[in-house]
């Protein structure tokens, strides 16, 4: 049982970390502009989608596809903010963005069936012997993705840390982020800085996306099992802290994993939204968020 | 507009002196027996398979009628009027009373669909006229009292998870390797417990512990934590009721944290989907097993009168039978054989013949992969999902014994990932 425990233990982790940096685009989006982006579980899809073409059309490993499908997810989103976000959320600057809402919501039901057009309904997986290989310390098991998992949203969460703290780019991100007024009075063009802010969002989601692959089959709606999962961690976590996506992926995934050894998988489940009701009520800013004004 | 009662009386008449013409023809033959069909040919997601039944409907058709006909009516053809219910209920009760009070067909056929198939029974009920149901699955048809209508080729999807408990008692005794323990995991959805319940009652009455009995939420992010648990409890055998996102994952994950059972069993869903093998690998599927409704190819054409269905099938249509078309062919083969021995184009006659329905060990058997025994309530209980293992991407039949593959022999325990 101990041994079992255990292994729960760290696949939890390793699962966490994952459903993690899936949330953290969302997290930075919501954190510099005040938007909610319903459409992110399904650039996740999109990204699944072009990672696996990448992989089976052109034969590159599941982790070479993870740079070039973050460099197109960056791109995408940097087109997006610019030619359909940007429009919208300039006649909405004065009140909430609503409007941005709704466009996103509409972006996400467009994308699944669009999608469902193109490649179809069923389940695709890539089939590469990496996949499967496992490494085993005594009795515990780990798949070579779920590793990859790991250290790659350990890294990509780090590294992301590092530019908002350290690079001019990075600082301008958060001041915009702290206060868009004060920000543009500053000389920081708040347009571009949106703009990099949701390409980055999607650009980390596209990293997330080809490490996903390998352990979970695409079809054009799996966005909507890791999108719903995205927004409870960014809440659990604190709307806007980098940090708070990282470690409300890690309390996520650690309950869902552990919860379900100890009571029924079902339960477990619903252990996550009773975490994530508890800490709306007790502490509406999440976690690690900061309590607004 | 005007002109078009015109039109319609030209064609009327038209119709007319061409069926004096087919009618003088035949007039030295028997009068034909007409069987209402109904099956949805548009309109709904099932018009695809509707089609592709009313294809082997009119194949048998057109197979029962060159061999001569319905012998005890004096060769009488077989004349299908079929109607297209357009998977509406309403429609196909309007196309039950126009069959039965306007072209008074003796016995209706029909129609896919479970929605659609029960209350258009109930409608031929009033009208006493018997209906064979072809391959609706909902229990409640047959559970009615009804005294017309009848399935002798479909059972309620409990049949599907006795099949499965079946098999794992059968093979048990063959390899002389008994399961003791099973893990069931099912989708926590109506057909998953539903399929839950009824294997949980089977493999206690077998004597066989189930360690773990678990629905879980189906399109879970991570089933890793559900398959560490079925790994935990260290059971004999796993079975899978699951669709195909959650299958793949499922089967994937049992090999790569190696649960080590003797065997994986499947139930007809996830593991017969088309992405199944290509989605899981080879590797990881090799010696999965699986319940299906029919037996495929090599178990089940082993006669003339199945090579010729397959051959014909596959040559005006450009696919491979599977289960529904080859139920609808079989289906349309019990009309027949009911017709024979009523010997009449008699509602109530036929309806008696239905009721006393015997059909064993012929061809219509070997091609459909079980007999036909009606029951009191008009069900066949003798259809029984059999039990595929894949092998090199390939499923093979190793259950029941009588339609096993004779070139594959079962792995029992399953080979161990190292």
């Amino acid at each position: 049982m101990l041994a079992t425990l255990l292994q729960a233990l760290l696949g939890g982790i390793a699962a966490g970390a994952v459903y993690g940096l899936i949330a953290l685009g969302l997290s930075l989006q919501f954190g510099v502009m005040k938007i909610i982006n319903f459409a992110h579980g399904a650039f996740l899809m999109v990204a699944m989608f072009i990672s696996f073409e990448l992989c089976t059309r052109a034969g590159l490993h599941p982790l070479a596809a993870a740079p070039i499908t973050a460099l197109a997810l960056f791109v995408a989103g940097y087109a997006v903010q610019r030619w359909l976000i940007d429009g919208i959320y300039r006649k909405e600057s004065a009140r909430e963005p609503i409007g941005v809402l709704i466009f996103t919501t509409g972006l996400w039901i467009f994308m699944n069936n669009g999608f469902l057009l193109l490649m179809g309904p069923d389940n695709r997986t890539v089939d590469h012997a990496w996949n499967n290989e496992v490494v085993m310390f005594g009795d515990l098991i780990f798949t070579y993705p779920q590793l990859a998992g790991f250290v790659g949203a350990v890294v990509v969460t780090l590294a992301l840390v590092t530019f908002l703290r350290t690079t001019r780019l990075g600082r301008s991100i958060r001041a915009t982020g702290q206060d868009r007024e004060a920000a543009s009075v500053l000389g920081i063009d708040s347009a571009h800085v949106y703009r990099i802010s949701f390409a980055i969002g999607l650009g980390v989601l596209g990293i997330a996306g080809a490490l996903l692959l390998p352990m979970y089959p695409v079809n054009p709606f799996v966005g909507d099992i890791f999108g719903l999962r995205a927004f409870v961690i960014v809440v659990l976590g604190g709307i806007g802290s980098i940090a708070g996506a990282f470690w409300g992926g890690i309390i996520v995934g650690i309950l869902e994993s552990v919860g379900s050894q100890l009571m029924p998988v079902t339960y477990a489940e619903a252990l996550i939204f009773l975490l994530f009701l508890g800490v709306m009520y007790f502490k509406p800013s999440g976690l690690l968020g900061v309590e607004n004004e | 507009m005007n002109h078009t009662p015109l039109f319609t009386a030209r064609r009327r008449s038209l119709v007319l002196a061409l069926t004096g013409v087919l009618a003088g023809g035949a007039a030295l033959a028997a009068d034909p027996v007409k069987v209402g069909y109904l099956i949805p040919l548009s309109g709904s997601a099932a018009a695809s398979i509707g089609q592709d039944m009313s294809r082997a409907t009119h194949l048998a058709v057109k197979h029962i009628n060159e061999s001569g006909g319905i012998k005890s009516m004096g060769g009488a053809k077989i004349q299908l009027l079929e109607a297209d219910t357009r998977g509406d209920a309403k429609v196909a009760i309007t196309e039950v009373e126009r069959l039965v009070t306007r072209e008074e067909v003796p016995v209706l056929l029909g129609a896919f669909q479970s929605a659609v198939t029960a209350p258009a029974t109930a409608a031929a009920e009033k009208y006493r006229t018997p209906w064979v149901v072809d391959l609706a699955a909902k229990s409640d048809i047959t559970e009615r009292g009804f005294k017309y209508v009848f399935r002798p080729t479909q059972v309620p999807a409990s049949a599907n998870a006795e099949s499965m408990a079946d098999f794992v008692t059968y093979a048990g005794k063959v390899t002389g390797k008994p399961a003791k323990t099973v893990a069931m995991v099912y989708e926590n959805t109506d057909w998953g417990q539903d399929m839950a319940n009824t294997l949980r009652a089977k493999f206690k009455a077998a004597g066989i512990e189930v360690v773990l009995d678990e629905g879980y939420p189906p399109n879970s992010p991570d089933l890793r934590p559900l398959v560490l648990k079925i790994k935990g409890k260290k059971p004999d055998v796993v079975t899978v009721t699951s669709y195909a996102a959650d299958a793949i994952q499922l089967h994937k994950l049992l090999v790569q944290m190696r649960v080590n059972a003797m065997a994986y069993i499947g139930s007809a869903a996830g593991q017969i989907d088309s992405k199944f093998i290509p989605s899981v690998g080879k590797e990881a599927t090799n010696q999965v097993f699986t319940t299906n409704g029919w037996a495929g190819y090599e178990s089940a054409i082993t006669t003339p009168f199945a090579k010729r269905f397959w051959d014909e099938f596959k040559a005006a249509h450009k696919v491979e039978p599977n289960e529904l078309s080859v139920s609808a062919y079989g289906a349309m083969w019990v009309v027949k054989d009911a017709l024979e021995r009523a010997g009449k184009a008699d509602r109530e006659a036929i309806r008696d013949a239905l009721a006393k329905t015997r059909i064993e060990g012929t061809d219509v058997n070997k091609l459909l992969g079980y007999d036909i025994v009606i029951d009191e309530k008009g069900q066949n209980t003798k259809k029984r999902f059999v039990m595929q293992q894949i092998s090199n991407g390939e499923y093979r039949t190793v259950w029941p014994e009588h339609v096993a593959s004779k070139s594959y022999k079962m792995a029992w325990p399953v080979v161990k990932s190292d």
